[in-house]
């Protein structure tokens, strides 16, 4: 009878055991990329990092053909050595044909599969998404610099906050499209940051420039931090004012539905100033001008945004919830084309320096 | 006169009884004649040499005997310098007290009444600092293996009446004095009812040491968690005593037993009382964070590794991936080998001589280490994770709980490598199960963790100030709750006043 | 006819709110976002609110039930009905705590199968949770409550992990407060049963409280705490997702966790899943507890045989329950069950109870 217990947990170890995924054993999918090829085929790459015992890094790239991303999955796990396992990804590239054609197959397996998490990164390329992966961008391998590169310009510069989260909150909500950066690889060792894609649904749209985006942050984040814009006051006078903190307000008018009142305040700092003496007179011009030209960028923004009929801003959502029992599918539509904007910024410049 | 000597001895097989025939074997057993110079009454003392002290015998004991007026036993009180003096005519008496180390007086007129003279020899072993419980400051005396010194020790600390010392003696063989400590009108009577039953109730031939009546009394012997605090600190004993505790004391050994007691008592050393009580809560709390260190970091670097890569932080899994290349063994027998290792380096140190001891712990711990990593046998990370872990578990005041401490991570490492990180929680669970079943002397071990006890748990894993302890702990159910007077102690003046 | 119980085996008053609470939380909490945003959209917080004051209510009952026959529900059953046919009514309850102990367990495998171990034997999982509900109950009903305790205690650092949600979370969601008709949030309300049933064990366990009159307060606390917590976890969600992105997700809260990070753990839901396992816990064993003590009271059967019989059709039962499917099916069950119980059947029995008393007392 005493041994039954033993032999119970003999058995439990035996059979109970699930499948091991021993870290040095599996090989890890950090990076993917999805590029159209034909009609409703596609190449898929997939880069695994392999560590060295000591410690240099080494990008593999793995290649192949198929329809449907399970597929290539399953291609891929024919030339990986370890099971290919999913729950490191960092980042998805998908290219610019892909990309027009829509996306939301892949983003849906995404969120279906448990073990991708939600701060990963999507992004679209500027050519082919395979060659930003074959590319090589220095020891910390490929995948991780290329999070990096996102978040730290995410954290730091003008790119609005994205990743998998967001892109999926914002593609499900009536009345937002989502956005996603665009990566451009300029050669062999080098990528860039080229202009963030905006999705029409899941579709891409247009493309705005990184000069842009700078205005697009302050109309699409809440809250942003950091990000730098030049000034030119005229007469070679110019400044590099850096945003400290900004906040943006939407209001529909309360006389007029269909017109929004957008009120953006930034608190800012000079970093640079080209002219000879920054007098109080100075700053406060510099910060007029600014404010001027983020109102005129700004509108000039949304307008193009309304011509394109894509909302990445969420005005649809904005009527939605501003206004009680609106009748988004019927009348959004109709009302988008008619919304008018009214675009009031507030910069405060509250620091220029450790100098006068 | 001789002739009676002779006849005594010639007689001896006829007169001789069932301890006597026993002892005779022995050498240590001596009966010796004399005859008393002024009543020339003939005497005979008997006596177990090696329990008796020779020199009470020739300088106290014989001298009068043979010099002052001995008509009749009872005259043995007044012509002895001695306290402990008995007479008696009952002779199943004669074995024990002979064994005990007392001298046996007969007169040849009387040969049915006894004297039994004390003259035990205290081989005693002077007072020593301690050693498992060592604390930098404060009193630095630890009991000894008298049971006599021991409570000695402990009185000179309470010098009250209400300390109350009851005695019983037990072990068929071993005749073992064991002694129950408790404070009367503090200590909950049920706690030493519940104390004397199972003392009293113990079976067993051999007590030779104070860690046989704490497995013969605790209340589940299947459990390998101690259910009794001991201790060797005298200071310690007195100030659970005065918190309303039990103490159980056992002839012989150098460690008394304290009762009821609770999980976060082990974690608790006497120096806590001895320091500020913000640096003695933060001891305590680094002790309770080395314990929850020790006994996880293993299983979940198991259970990390080997099922949840997602866990990683992305720049720590290059890495561990990296010093894992070369490992052939997966981590659960990894880390099975080191652990394994670690216990071997332990058990070889407590078993050889201190210095030999020291040096096997350097030598093995380097060498083994370092091997292992360079031969690829294991990770050096791991190779961290295991010597931080084994360091964490010495952090335990209480020798007894540091090695249960060790113990258990072994089930928690298999659980790891069943299910993972599921697998811990699973263990977990098993072990909290365990711990809320657990009970001292019949009171709740996780107090005051659960039952939940808030006023209790200002000398748990933290420790408020004294000022703060003017209550008596609540589990304790002692008659008297108040240890001081509070508001005396608790007079404010104001400022600049 | 009521067995008394012994002085030491009763717990205070206070841990009532742990046994109501831990009972609580459990399984439902993991999901319950989409089932009650389907109806009640972003007003779905609203709902929840509405269905926790309503339990008040039937908390207040359940104590009125109790105080009158001072005793547990076989007691009251017999004082209505006499003993036969209370016994028969009483019965039922045992396969109604089996039946929630089987959701509850079963749904957690599930998660664990989705999330964590595709591979994980259901019946093997079942079994050592068996072999641990089993330990816990022979060491009696102060263990029992004791895993409540911790079960509650432990697993709540995980809720301050919801604060890295907060940070991606827009509360204009929330807006336009009121929109949805009564009607949808009542039906939101209704939807809440399953996450929301549990506190009705007081019925079962009245008896083994010390100075029952002084656990009332604790249990409304239990009821107000865990009310407190849907709540704000259903306008968390709302605020964190959109609501579209809601109804697709079974498990929201387990989503909400995907993007927590630590400095030394990547991804969280997999502490997450693991330390649920605690929490999982006290509601399978506690129910097992109250349907074996049942089978002890109405067919004086061994205590300890009632549980091994209980944890034997555990097992056999669980392994038919295998896709999502009929996961589905038994949860809506559970809802509409624990719905029936404590909505319809306890003010019923209240109402009984005040008529059998007037009738006595005449």
């Amino acid at each position: 009878m005493k041994k039954i217990p033993f032999m119970v947990l003999f058995l439990l170890i035996m059979t109970g055991c699930v499948q091991e995924k021993i870290i040095d054993e599996i090989d890890i999918e950090t990076a993917a990329a999805f590029d159209q090829l034909k009609k409703d085929e596609f190449i898929g790459t997939i880069l695994v990092q392999d560590y060295l015992p000591d410690k240099t890094i080494i990008n593999k790239v793995f290649t192949t053909e198929g329809s449907l991303r399970r597929d290539l999955l399953l291609n891929i796990q024919k030339q990986t050595s370890g099971d290919l396992v999913t729950g490191g990804l960092l980042i998805t590239i998908f290219g610019d044909k892909l990309a027009d054609k829509g996306i939301v197959d892949f983003v849906d397996t995404y969120q279906r599969d448990a073990s991708i998490g939600s701060r990963n990164f999507l992004a679209t390329s500027h050519g082919s998404a395979l060659e930003i992966l074959k590319g090589d961008y220095g020891p910390q391998g490929v995948s991780n610099y290329l999070y990096t590169l996102i978040e730290h310009n995410i954290n730091q510069k003008d790119v609005p906050v994205t990743n998998l989260h967001i892109f999926l909150r914002d593609f499900y909500i009536k009345g937002k499209d989502p956005y996603l950066p665009e990566l451009r690889r300029l050669n062999k060792t080098q990528v860039e940051i080229s202009g963030l894609s905006l999705f029409r649904g899941d579709r891409e749209a247009y493309v705005l420039p990184k000069e842009k985006m700078f205005f697009f942050k302050l109309l699409a984040d809440r809250h942003s931090g950091e990000g730098s814009f030049d000034v030119n006051i005229g007469k070679g006078r110019k400044s590099a004012v850096r945003s400290i903190r900004s906040k943006h307000k939407y209001r529909l008018s309360k006389e007029d539905r269909s017109q929004v009142n957008i009120q953006i305040k930034i608190r800012g700092e000079i970093r640079e100033y080209t002219g000879i003496k920054l007098t109080q007179a100075i700053v406060d011009q510099i910060a007029k001008k600014l404010e001027k030209e983020i109102e005129v960028e700004c509108m000039k923004l949304v307008k193009h945004f309304q011509k394109l009929d894509i909302d990445p801003i969420g005005f649809g959502y904005l009527h939605r919830k501003s206004i009680r029992g609106y009748d988004f599918e019927k009348n959004w539509k109709k009302d988008y084309q008619n919304l008018t904007f009214k675009i009031n910024a507030d910069v405060k410049i509250l620091e220029t320096g450790v100098i006068e | 006169m001789k002739k009676w000597i002779k006849k005594n001895q010639t007689q001896n097989g006829r007169k001789q009884s069932e301890w006597e025939k026993a002892l005779e074997k022995s050498k240590d057993f001596k009966k010796s004649f004399h005859i008393n110079k002024k009543t020339n009454i003939p005497f005979s003392l008997t006596f177990v040499t090696s329990l008796v002290d020779e020199q009470i015998i020739q300088q106290s004991v014989l001298p009068n005997l043979l010099a002052d007026e001995l008509q009749t036993i009872s005259d043995i009180k007044k012509i002895l310098p001695l306290a402990d003096v008995e007479i008696s005519n009952d002779p199943s008496q004669i074995e024990q007290k002979l064994l005990n180390g007392y001298v046996m007086l007969t007169l040849k007129s009387n040969e049915d009444q006894f004297g039994f003279i004390a003259a035990q020899k205290e081989i005693v072993r002077g007072l020593t600092t301690p050693e498992i419980e060592f604390s930098v400051i404060g009193p630095k005396e630890a009991f000894v293996e008298s049971i006599g010194q021991n409570i000695n020790l402990v009185r000179k600390r309470l010098p009250v009446k209400e300390l109350i010392i009851e005695e019983y003696t037990l072990g068929s063989l071993s005749k073992t004095r064991i002694a129950i400590l408790y404070m009367d009108g503090i200590t909950d009577e049920e706690n030493v009812n519940t104390v004397r039953e199972r003392i009293t109730s113990i079976e067993f031939d051999a007590i030779t040491d104070s860690s046989f009546v704490v497995q013969l009394i605790c209340d589940n012997s299947n459990s390998p968690f101690p259910q009794l605090l001991d201790t060797e600190r005298p200071d310690r004993v007195s100030s659970v005593l005065a918190e309303g505790k039990v103490v159980i004391m056992v002839d012989g050994s150098p460690h008394a037993l304290i009762t009821p007691t609770t999980l976060v008592e082990f974690f608790g050393s006497f120096e806590d009382y001895l320091l500020n009580w913000i640096l003695s809560s933060f001891f305590r709390l680094i002790r309770v964070f080395a314990v929850i260190f020790s006994i996880q970091i293993t299983p979940l670097y198991v259970a990390v590794l080997t099922y949840h890569y997602e866990l990683i932080p992305r720049d720590l899994i290059g890495t561990l991936i990296a010093s894992r290349r070369v490992v052939p063994l997966p981590p659960i027998l990894e880390a099975l080998f080191l652990e394994l290792t670690i216990e071997l380096l332990r058990e070889a140190g407590a078993r050889l001589p201190t210095k030999v001891g020291q040096t096997i712990g350097i030598v093995g711990g380097i060498v083994i280490g370092t091997a292992s990593v360079e031969a690829g046998l294991t990770s050096n990370i791991l190779l961290i994770f295991i010597a931080l872990s084994a360091l964490a578990s010495f952090t335990t005041p209480v020798y007894k709980m540091a090695n249960t401490i060790r113990l258990l991570r072994f089930p928690f490492l298999l659980f790891a490598q069943l299910w993972g990180l599921l697998g811990i929680v699973f263990c977990t669970c098993f072990l909290l199960t365990h711990l809320l079943r657990l009970t001292s002397l019949g009171r709740p071990y996780f107090q005051p963790i659960y039952p939940p006890r808030i006023k209790d748990l200002k000398d748990s894993i933290i420790r408020l100030p004294f000022s703060n302890q003017s209550l008596r702990p609540y589990y304790l159910h002692t008659k008297n709750r108040t240890r001081f007077n509070k508001e005396k102690a608790h007079m404010k003046k104001d400022i600049d006043e | 006819m009521q067995e008394q119980i012994p002085e030491e085996f009763k717990i205070s008053p206070s841990l009532v709110f742990y046994m109501v609470a831990s009972m609580q939380i459990g399984i439902g909490i993991l999901g319950y976002q989409r089932s009650v945003t389907k109806y009640a959209y972003q007003d779905a917080w609203i709902s929840v609110l509405l269905a926790g004051a309503l339990l008040h209510i039937i908390v207040w009952m359940i104590y009125k039930i109790a105080e009158e026959v001072n005793g547990d529900i076989v007691t009251a059953h017999e004082y209505v009905v006499g003993k036969l046919v209370g016994k028969t009514i009483s019965s039922l309850f045992i396969v109604y705590f089996f039946i929630y102990a089987l959701t509850v367990l079963r749904s957690y495998i599930e998660v664990i199968q989705v999330w964590m171990f595709p591979e994980v034997s259901t019946f093997w999982f079942t079994f050592a949770f068996m072999v641990l509900c089993i330990y816990i109950i022979y060491g009696g009903f102060r263990v029992v409550v004791g895993i409540a305790f911790f079960g509650l205690v432990i697993p709540s650092y995980l809720f301050l992990t919801f604060g890295y949600n907060i940070k991606y979370a827009d509360f204009s969601h929330l807006l336009p407060i009121f929109d949805t008709s009564i009607k949808n949030i009542i039906l939101g309300s209704y939807q809440m049963s399953l996450t929301f049933i549990g506190f009705e064990i007081i019925l079962f366990f009245y008896p083994f409280i010390k100075e029952p009159q002084k656990s009332k307060k604790w249990a409304h606390f239990a009821l107000l705490t865990s009310t407190l917590l849907y709540t704000g976890l259903m306008i968390l969600a709302i605020a964190y997702f959109s609501e579209l992105k809601i109804e697709k997700s079974i498990w929201v809260t387990l989503t909400m966790w995907k993007i927590v990070q630590l400095p030394f753990v990547e991804r969280f839901e997999y502490i997450g899943i693991a330390s649920w396992n605690l929490v999982i816990l006290p509601n399978v064993c506690v129910s097992i507890w109250v349907a074996s003590r049942l089978i002890k009271r109405i067919f004086h059967l061994k205590h300890r045989n009632g549980v091994i019989i209980i944890a034997l059709f555990m097992l056999i039962i669980i392994s038919f329950i295998d896709t999502r499917e009929k996961i589905n099916v038994l949860n809506n069950f559970t809802g509409k069950m624990g719905f029936g119980f404590t909505f319809i059947y306890i003010p019923l029995l209240y109402i009984c109870i005040m008529i059998a008393k007037k009738v006595k007392e005449k």
